[in-house]
């Protein structure tokens, strides 16, 4: 590196560099529908390279499907009841994309060498904390807020006489915690079993 | 704090300090159901490599097509491959 700037965090990882962008939080929203049982809520979101992570309680979630346009995106998200019944489910949704090109008129601003931003201090990062598979929970210290961002979807082949049903690893988030649950979320067919994974997401004061 | 970056938000929480791990993404990609390959990018060196891998499209229902890649990262180098019956699937990648 010639010029530019390069930060580094304790031990010792890239936090921020002229080259790659941080992901920064580009929308939040929380959500309320109507859920007696099981619910599929289409999230839309305008920006470049959205992702996605949620936070919900006492249902469980798993991302199902994406769908982008240009800037546009799209996904779908499954919600299960686990097996608490509200009849409606709350969850909030926090996307993350490139920094805006717009906003952000005080602070530290790093651009590439093309002059799109890279970060902005006035844009909350996507702060990831842990990546776990999809089976097994994780817990922050009190007073954090976490929220769950998967990174490929459970699926798994499961005979229950007399039919074949797909179950996924779905997750839960309150607080600073974060629940798997294995549930059936359709019939299905044979010989599948993959385990996928999440990243535990730090969104304390987002 | 011996040396580093802190930032806080407006209302004066923390936001960043020297502990972070802040995501940076590297690419993304569309991959087709039945294709493998690999992506290689120096980037994959600075950090902890993850990859978001998620069904494109607008699935009803879940089926066979919504079987994961399975994606593998040595060096600079991420693998994936979604052998049959994984379906068309969005890559977002980067470190942590």
């Amino acid at each position: 590196m010639a010029t530019g700037i390069k930060i580094y965090n304790d031990a010792g990882t890239v936090q921020i560099d002229e080259t790659y962008a941080n992901l920064v939080l580009v929308d939040k929203a929380t959500i309320t529908f109507s859920m007696p049982g099981t619910g599929t809520y289409d999230y839309f979101c305008s920006g470049d390279v959205v992702a996605v992570a949620v936070k919900v309680w006492p249902e469980t979630f798993v991302v199902k499907s994406s769908q982008y346009t240009g800037s546009s995106w799209l996904y779908r998200l499954s919600f299960f009841n686990n097996p608490e019944t509200t009849g409606t489910c709350t969850f909030t949704v926090y996307a993350f994309g490139k920094p805006p090109t717009s906003g952000g008129t005080v602070g530290l601003k790093v651009q590439d060498a093309s002059g799109n931003p890279i970060f902005h201090s006035e844009f909350k990062p996507l702060r990831i904390i842990a990546v776990n598979t999809n089976d097994t929970g994780y817990v922050e210290p009190n007073g954090r807020s976490v929220a769950a961002m998967f990174l490929s979807l459970s699926l798994y082949s499961t005979g229950v006489f007399p039919t074949v049903v797909f179950e996924s690893d779905t997750l839960r988030i309150s607080g600073n915690v974060i629940q798997s649950s294995r549930l059936v979320v359709d019939p299905g067919g044979i010989g599948l079993a993959r385990l996928g994974s999440y990243a535990a997401v730090d969104v304390t004061h987002y | 704090m011996a040396v580093g970056l802190k930032t806080w938000d407006a209302a004066g929480n923390l936001i960043i300090d020297t502990t972070t791990r802040m995501s940076r993404v590297i690419g993304m990609t569309s991959i087709s159901g039945g294709s493998s390959g690999s992506v290689t990018d120096a980037g994959f060196l600075t950090g902890a490599p993850y990859c978001i891998a998620v069904r494109s499209g607008l699935s009803s229902g879940f089926d066979n097509s919504m079987l994961s890649p399975v994606i593998s990262f040595a060096g600079s180098t991420m693998t994936y491959s979604a052998a049959s019956p994984t379906g068309d699937h969005l890559l977002i990648y980067g470190v942590y």
